[in-house]
């Protein structure tokens, strides 16, 4: 009984490796996903590739001012009792780093949409504007 | 007095109905024995699959389903990842922290 033990074990632990290396060869950069799911040509995916490396460089930026303003905003809270102007300001600044940041956002996603079929333009939409609306459950 | 005397006649004539010691002894011995036989059938019977795997042929076989079931499950993994790690890819903080 030892020994079937034992290469019933073997053959689940190969299952689970299998499972694991499928996992990892077949997982495609994050772009190869959307011109398969969208069922886009060689041309359109290597554009769409060209917009999401320029769309990196133009968010970078963006997300540094955006880490040093929520940092300096913090000191400055922990530092005050109330709401003094310089916390204001700072917030106002989180706030047009962030707004932004979400036209850039939104500027690629529509640049990303006119590569899709028409048909397909809303249901990708739908499924990035969260990362730029606070959906409040309406959709 | 006289009751006492009932009590004496009552005694004299009860016949205790009680098996002989030794065959109840081994009775009981017998039906535990049984209980641990019925266990051990069962407890062998539930295992008796995992011997399957010893023999060769059907442990290649089961091996080969299995290798199957785990390339077509981290496939389908791989897909259903997909949009997520699409979406994620568009979040600025995502980029930032995968530049540093």
């Amino acid at each position: 009984m030892k020994r079937g033990l034992f290469i019933l074990l073997g053959i689940l632990l190969l299952g689970v490796v299998a499972e694991q290396v499928a996992t990892h060869f077949f997982r495609s950069a994050p772009s190869e996903w959307l011109c398969h799911e969208y069922g886009l040509t060689p041309a359109q995916t290597e554009r769409i590739k060209v917009m999401e490396k320029e769309y990196g460089s133009r968010c970078g930026p963006f997300c540094t001012q955006m880490c040093e303003a929520n940092a300096n905003l913090e000191n400055m809270t922990l530092g005050s009792s109330s709401v003094t102007p310089e916390i204001k300001a700072a917030i106002a600044e989180t706030d047009r780093i962030r707004s932004e940041t979400r036209i850039v956002m939104l500027e690629h996603f529509y640049a990303v949409a006119a590569e899709l079929p028409p048909k397909k333009r809303r249901d990708y939409l739908l499924k990035v504007l969260p990362l730029v609306i606070e959906s409040c459950g309406s959709r | 007095m006289k009751s006492s005397d009932n009590l004496a006649k009552l005694l004299q004539s009860w016949q205790p109905e009680v098996a002989d010691s030794r065959d109840f002894n081994r009775a009981v011995w017998m039906l535990i024995e049984a209980a641990e036989n019925r266990k051990g059938i069962t407890a062998a019977a539930i295992f008796s699959w995992v011997q399957l795997f010893a023999r060769p042929r059907i442990a290649i076989t089961a091996g080969a389903i299995a290798l199957f079931c785990g390339l077509f499950l981290g496939t389908l993994q791989a897909r259903s990842t997909g949009e997520d790690r699409y979406l994620q890819s568009l979040n600025p903080y995502t980029l930032h922290r995968q530049d540093h």
